[in-house]
């Protein structure tokens, strides 16, 4: 741009230089040819004179010769012409005078103009010398028609008195006027008047000359200058136009090139991108959204065509048209996580033949505004998830394998508590069953007695069934379903699954349920799993405790947004430089343990959107437990 | 002597209902107790009877309370019912003289043969007991020149030889003999040396032995 600008600038410099110059060169041209017009008036004029000079004299002395009145007359018409009382004929030279004479043609009025010859010196532009000298020559020119008056008064008969005015009449004398005509004195005047005006042409010439060689002077060093500036302006010429081509080039490259790094934005986008129009439609997409969904050219084509955003089905069963109407109105928007069916959405429009993926996008809209603000297009990128939600789900699945190794590992330990405690049933089931047999048989029953001993019988068997079956679950592959749950009933269950356990450890276990607690949504087993986990803990953290000094104590209390269950031991606490770490897998591994126990729970919780805790009691002794949110309908 | 009582020692309700019901069936007389410590504070320990006591239970065990009554004058007999029988406790209750150890859930006759044998325990207890207080009883009337006599009379010893150690005349020592064998109620050295064992009266140490 700036050599545009520089050469641009040289080139005008170039163009007033040559301008001024050529200006200069016509005026000097001017000049010259003003000169050489001066001195060729000048020549004319020169020639005039004598031709007029000349003219006269042959008239008057062919009037002294022939006596014919025609020469008398045009010599006089001459003599009126040369003092500016009568026009110039056009054509005014020796030859009209002849033709004058022999054809008798009129002077023609108004052919030239009533310049007198000193008007005509004037026009000329005369030098003060050369006007010296033509009023030189005026002087002479008078003394001659002086004497051709003379000479033709006296072929008149007329002759000058004392006055000089021919008033004295004699006899025409013919041979006095030629004597006049042709007497040395006629004849040196004649030629005085000549030398003048050679003088006077010479003069005029050699000032000609003088100013032509300067005019050329000027001119050839003109010419220089000028053919300098030329090849300068040669020079830079094709600089400039070679500046002005780049500087073209490179704003259409700009051009060009802004609009290519636009597509090569969106043609090299690793990331899917799409731009809709307001009314919903796809007006644009790159290779890589071909890629997400699994479209060639073609296929993607025919979804521009046919595909609406703001129509889209699939869009609103998932929840998410208000959020794409929203950045349709002007607002950046992003989308939550979403698994979208390509082939579904192309099935909604007609377009059963194609084929697409069916990935996890989050997608991210933007709008784009012109300056009064109003929506222009909406830019969609996606960011495909499927690998990361598949991350996830595997996440997922390890850690309820691990949550279920654990469970097992622990249901091991606990298997001869959970024999305990179906046998109590069991016992209770057998003695009543028995104890009716022998009624019976001895004869001592009543219904009453036997009524008694069924319900009791029914009542222990689904006491057994429930053990059972909690133990079930426990073992079971799936997590289970999600529902509403009563931690206190969850408790309860843990309580005794682990009850024969204590009992062994000679454990005392107190509960101390908040009267009621609010529901919360969870896993029933999974819950169980962190409660028997952390009253087992408790229990091994008291084994060197005497035996009447083993006490834990788990409690629930709540408040509107939380249900928090914790669970107290009598033990020597928590080492204060584990605490931070204790929910680490294997911190708290022991032998025989999997150290897993309080990082699994902790998962658990966490899943379940609470969070666990540890702490050391003032009075001795550890405290941990966990909170879980309540469940609340609109969660749904 | 009051009946013998059955005394069901367990803290599960299903299991203790259950028990109890099938005792009574048998025609025994039951009283149920949901902890050892609300059995010891009942003043039961003693009998007559017999226990059938569970093993595991909050507060007091069942081994615990074993220990418990085996410390006490006189403790009656036990019989274990364990929802969980791993060897040791089993061992270690038997060798501590449980007359049974039987795991839930109990087959009637095992349980009813267990207590009948664990009756019979506490009514021979009872009845030794009683022949040990009255053989006391005897046995505190005899001065101590008699009882020392005594024990040298259960060596075998003749009474010259049973002198020669007391040092004192044999006539002394046939004095002494007769009225201990009077006081006892005895007829023959035979008779003697059995109360004695009974008594658990040790014989006395001779320099022949």
């Amino acid at each position: 741009m700036a050599l545009v600008l520089v050469s641009l600038a040289g080139l005008l410099a170039l163009a007033v230089a040559i301008v001024f110059v050529l200006l200069r060169q016509g005026k000097a041209a001017d000049h010259l040819n003003a000169v050489v017009r001066r001195q060729h008036t000048s020549r004319s004029l020169a020639h005039q004179l004598r031709q007029s000079s000349d003219d006269r004299t042959r008239m008057v002395r062919s009037y002294a010769a022939t006596g014919d009145p025609r020469f008398e007359e045009n010599f006089y018409t001459i003599l009126r012409i040369r003092n500016g009382e009568a026009p110039r004929p056009k054509d005014d030279n020796h030859i009209f005078w002849d033709f004058q004479v022999a054809g008798g043609a009129a002077v023609r009025g108004a052919d030239g103009e009533k310049t007198s010859l000193q008007a005509l010196k004037k026009r000329a532009g005369l030098t003060k010398e050369e006007l010296d000298i033509l009023a030189e020559v005026q002087l002479r020119s008078d003394e001659l028609v002086r004497m051709e008056e003379t000479a033709i008064n006296a072929v008149n008969g007329r002759f000058r008195d004392a006055t000089g005015a021919f008033t004295a009449v004699r006899e025409p004398d013919r041979e006095l006027a030629l004597q006049i005509l042709f007497g040395e004195e006629y004849l040196r005047a004649k030629s005085a008047i000549m030398k003048p005006i050679k003088a006077f042409l010479v003069e005029s010439e050699n000032r000609t000359r003088r100013v032509v060689a300067e005019a050329q002077a000027e001119h050839r060093s003109l010419s220089r200058v000028l053919v300098s500036l030329f090849t300068g302006a040669v020079v830079i010429l094709p600089l400039f136009g070679l500046a002005c081509y780049r500087y073209h080039t490179a704003s259409t490259d700009d051009l060009a090139g802004s609009e290519q790094r636009f597509r090569s934005l969106m043609e090299q986008s690793p990331l899917a991108i799409e731009i809709l129009s307001p009314d919903g439609r796809i007006s644009r997409v790159n290779p890589a959204w071909r890629r997400l969904w699994g479209l060639t050219e073609e296929g993607a084509a025919e979804v521009l065509r046919e595909y609406n955003m703001l129509t889209d089905r699939q869009t609103q069963e998932l929840g998410v048209a208000r959020l794409v109407r929203r950045a349709f109105d002007g607002e950046a928007v992003v989308l939550p996580p979403i698994e979208y069916s390509g082939t579904q959405a192309l099935e909604d429009v007609g377009l059963d033949a194609l084929k697409a993926r069916t990935p996890w996008i989050q997608c991210h809209l933007y709008p784009v505004r012109d300056a009064e603000g109003k929506v222009l297009f909406v830019v969609n990128t996606y960011l495909e998830i499927t690998e990361l939600k598949r991350a996830e789900q595997e996440a997922r699945e390890q850690r309820d394998a691990l949550a279920r190794m654990e469970r097992t590992s622990r249901m091991g330990q606990l298997t001869g508590s959970i024999a305990h405690e179906v046998n109590q049933p069991l016992t209770g089931i057998l003695s009543n069953a028995q104890a009716g047999e022998l009624l019976i048989e001895t004869g001592n029953y009543d219904l009453a007695e036997m009524a008694e001993i069924l319900r009791e019988i029914t009542s222990d068997a689904k006491r057994a069934g429930d053990v059972i079956r909690n133990l079930r679950d426990l073992y079971r592959e799936q997590k289970g379903e999600l529902e509403p749950l009563d931690v206190n009933a969850v408790v309860a269950e843990a309580a005794v699954l682990v009850n024969s356990e204590l009992l062994k450890r000679n454990i005392e276990l107190r509960r101390e349920c908040a009267p009621s607690v609010p529901k919360v949504n969870g896993h029933r087993v999974q819950l169980e799993q962190v409660l028997v986990n952390l009253i087992m803990n408790g229990g091994q953290a008291m084994e060197d405790k005497p035996k009447d000094d083993r006490r834990l104590c788990i409690a629930t209390a709540c408040d509107a947004d939380e249900v928090k269950v914790w669970i107290e031991d009598s033990g020597p606490g928590i080492d204060a430089a584990k605490l931070d770490e204790i929910f680490e897998p294997l911190a708290t591994w022991k032998p025989g343990g999997t150290g897993m126990g309080l990082a699994i729970s902790n998962a658990i919780i966490t899943a379940h959107g609470g969070r666990m805790w540890a702490e050391n009691r003032p009075e001795g002794g550890a405290r941990v437990g966990f909170v879980i949110p309540v469940f609340k309908d609109d969660d749904a | 002597m009051s009946e013998a009582t059955v005394c069901v020692v367990d803290d599960d309700p299903s299991a203790r209902r259950g028990l109890i019901r099938l005792l009574r069936a048998a025609g025994l007389k039951t009283e149920a107790f949901d902890s050892a410590t609300e059995f010891l504070a009942s003043g039961k320990c003693g009998g007559p009877g017999c226990i059938v006591l569970d093993v595991r239970m909050p507060g007091m065990t069942g081994p615990e309370l074993q220990e418990e009554l085996a410390a006490s004058e006189y403790a009656i007999p036990i019989v274990f019912l364990s929802g969980h029988g791993d060897v040791p406790t089993t061992a270690q209750a038997m060798k501590k003289g449980a007359v049974d150890f039987l795991t839930k859930p109990v087959d009637r006759d095992s349980l009813l043969d267990a207590v009948r044998t664990a009756l019979a325990r506490d009514a021979e207890n009872r009845k030794r007991q009683e022949e040990n207080r009255s053989i006391r009883e005897l046995l505190s009337q005899l001065t101590p020149r008699e009882h020392e006599v005594m024990t040298y009379v259960i060596t075998g010893l003749l009474n010259k030889q049973i002198a020669g150690e007391l040092d004192i005349s044999e006539e002394t020592v046939k004095i002494h003999r007769g009225r201990v064998m009077h006081k006892l109620g005895v007829e023959s050295v035979a008779e003697l040396v059995r109360l004695c064992e009974k008594a658990g009266v040790s014989p006395a140490e001779t320099g022949n032995q």
